[in-house]
């Protein structure tokens, strides 16, 4: 017993809460059939566990564990204004799961949640339902989670696409860090689908990034979805500022040039770093030591936080991956 | 600090044993026991008892939320396939009193079984409770413990003593079940506090900095809300790997003449920081 040490949390998903109304529904069992050896505990509803107090959003990290739950609101919502709509007018995101697999020390969802723990809507069918009585829109299926690093789990991005492929007026943008294109390698490219990767230089994605694929795994995955047809955006966003930003963002549209042409790509977006302030504030609160934060001083409550220099900061990037 | 809260002696004594604790004597109302970095209270039996020890020990010890654990230890009735000598972690609490049901966090790893527990105010026989235990504190004292303590730091463990038949239990029985308990679930009690422990905070401001910046506080004539803003500046310059002493330092040479110039060479010097 003594050499239970420091570190000996345990491991992901040990445990995973069912709602009672979600346990019949055959994505929960399918993927409860993926964890034999969890303690599955059922729950009234999922807040029950996501919404308690006194939790810890840094120490859950350490071991996230799974809720299984219905939706029964709020299958989509729009878009946020500190996003961008790529001038769709109808911008709409759904988040079929809440948190995501890594840990990203800038990532907004370490403010908006109270919870580290992964939540995960198994009636997709009823976004579906719902997504159908507001088309033609631009669906952000991957802002408050990332869904194809939970393809293997949940599957949703195939149920996606072949949503998409019956509805041309549905144009859906996943957004990833992910690696994992070989879960979806069995689906066809469709027009109105395109794949979003976040990249950050190999020095931030390796430091602030963790348990994301690297730059270098991104980039060929990046590759091999371009090889195969896919639509591919590449977004640089958040740029963060941090000592000697410049040159590393120059490494790194080096290396995309160097791994893809950006006249193959559907377009290049790049942002600054920014928060609502709400979130900022709990984020500090999570990492008080962060190098990233310790770059942004001063802020008003109720207004976004954001780099002073920021169109300088944008302007700058944007250059660097601006087709010659 | 490990804190302890139980129902009976007989669950405390193995703990009292190990731990070579002492009676609390300026403690008349309460069983209190201190030794070493454990403390433990006996509240006797129900949902009163176990609130007040749970606010009187938290009191006592001037609890850090930070490093300090606490935990209910004691008996409970198990549906199998617990069995009678099984220690068990409480992974959801279910209160009669309230209906309400709360989730333990399970983050650290533990070589015991685990059930959901449901808390009445009396004993009870097995039709009655619809979970794999039954007890009569377990729910109370991770209401009342929320009150201090984050989730992760609160802990309910069981040890089966009966198949909901409490009345079969004696207490030479109880009493050597708990003993066969006590020493596996405090070693698992020391390693979770270890392995709770906040990383240490790398932007905190060492004692060199710290002095440079209560000398600058003193040259400029800083207010206290002045001192703030300027060591959390300090902070953000460590976490930057900015080395700032040197500004510290060269600015606490010469005291300003009045609070007008250490205003001015104040704002001088936060934009030394903030560029």
């Amino acid at each position: 017993m003594k050499n239970l040490s420091k570190g000996s949390f345990n491991k992901l998903f040990s445990h995973i809460y069912v709602e009672k109304k979600a346990s019949c529904h055959p994505k929960a069992k399918e993927i409860l059939s993926r964890f034999p050896s969890s303690q599955v505990i059922l729950i009234e509803h999922y807040k029950d566990v996501f919404c308690r107090r006194g939790q810890n959003f840094t120490l859950q990290k350490k071991s996230p564990k799974l809720i299984l739950a219905v939706r029964s609101s709020k299958f989509i919502y729009a878009g946020s204004d500190m996003c961008d709509s790529f001038g769709n007018s109808n911008f709409v995101c759904s988040s079929q799961i809440m948190n995501c697999l890594y840990d990203c020390e800038y990532c907004y969802l370490r403010g908006m949640y109270s919870s580290a723990n992964i939540v995960v809507f198994v009636n997709i069918e009823d976004t579906f339902s719902e997504v159908l009585k507001i088309l033609p829109a631009y669906i952000c299926v991957s802002y408050d989670s990332d869904l194809l690093a939970f393809e293997g789990l949940a599957g949703f991005v195939r149920e996606w696409l072949e949503f998409c492929e019956r509805n041309p007026k549905a144009t859906i943008e996943i957004r990833t860090k992910g690696g994992s294109l070989s879960s979806i390698e069995n689906c066809k490219p469709i027009p109105n689908a395109m794949l979003a990767w976040t990249l950050s230089p190999e020095p931030i994605a390796s430091k602030f990034e963790r348990g994301a694929p690297s730059l270098e795994r991104r980039l060929a995955q990046m590759r091999r979805a371009l090889d195969a047809g896919w639509k591919v955006r590449l977004c640089v966003d958040p740029v963060l500022k941090l000592n000697g930003w410049r040159e590393m963002y120059g490494q790194l549209a080096k290396e995309c040039k160097m791994a893809v042409k950006l006249t193959e790509l559907l377009g290049v977006s790049v942002g600054a770093f920014r928060a609502n302030s709400g979130y900022f504030k709990k984020m500090c609160g999570l990492q008080p030591d962060s190098e990233i934060f310790a770059y942004i001083d001063g802020y008003s409550s109720g207004e976004a936080v954001r780099y002073s220099d920021e169109e300088e900061i944008v302007k700058y990037v944007s250059e660097l991956f601006e087709i010659p | 600090m490990i804190l302890i809260v139980s129902a009976l002696q007989l669950e405390a004594e193995p703990f009292i044993a190990r731990n070579r604790m002492k009676r609390v004597l300026t403690r008349k109302s309460l069983q209190l026991f201190k030794g070493g970095s454990a403390m433990l209270a006996v509240c006797g039996s129900g949902p009163v008892g176990v609130a007040v020890a749970v606010s009187e020990i938290m009191s006592f010890a001037g609890v850090n939320p930070d490093r300090d654990l606490i935990a209910n230890i004691g008996m409970a009735g198990g549906r199998p396939p617990l069995a009678p000598g099984d220690i068990a972690v409480c992974n959801k609490i279910a209160c009669s009193f309230t209906g309400r049901t709360l989730y333990p966090e399970m983050l650290i790893s533990h070589p015991f079984k685990e059930g959901a527990l449901e808390s009445f105010g009396k004993p009870v026989h097995g039709g009655v409770c619809g979970l794999d235990l039954a007890d009569m504190e377990g729910a109370f004292f991770w209401e009342a413990a929320s009150f201090y303590l984050p989730a992760s730091r609160i802990h309910c463990i069981k040890v089966v003593s009966d198949a909901f038949e409490p009345e079969s239990v004696s207490r030479k029985l109880g009493a050597s079940l708990m003993k066969n308990a006590a020493a596996t679930i405090y070693d698992w009690l020391e390693a979770a506090a270890e392995a709770l422990l906040p990383d240490d905070v790398k932007s905190a401001l060492d004692e060199r900095q710290m002095r440079a910046l209560d000398e600058v506080c003193v040259s400029l004539h800083l207010t206290f809300a002045m001192k703030s803003r300027l060591e959390a500046l300090c902070k953000k310059a460590n976490a930057r790997s900015m080395d700032f002493l040197p500004i510290l330092r060269e600015e606490a040479l010469i005291r300003a003449e009045g609070k007008k110039e250490g205003k001015l060479r104040y704002e001088k010097l936060i934009q030394r920081f903030v560029q």
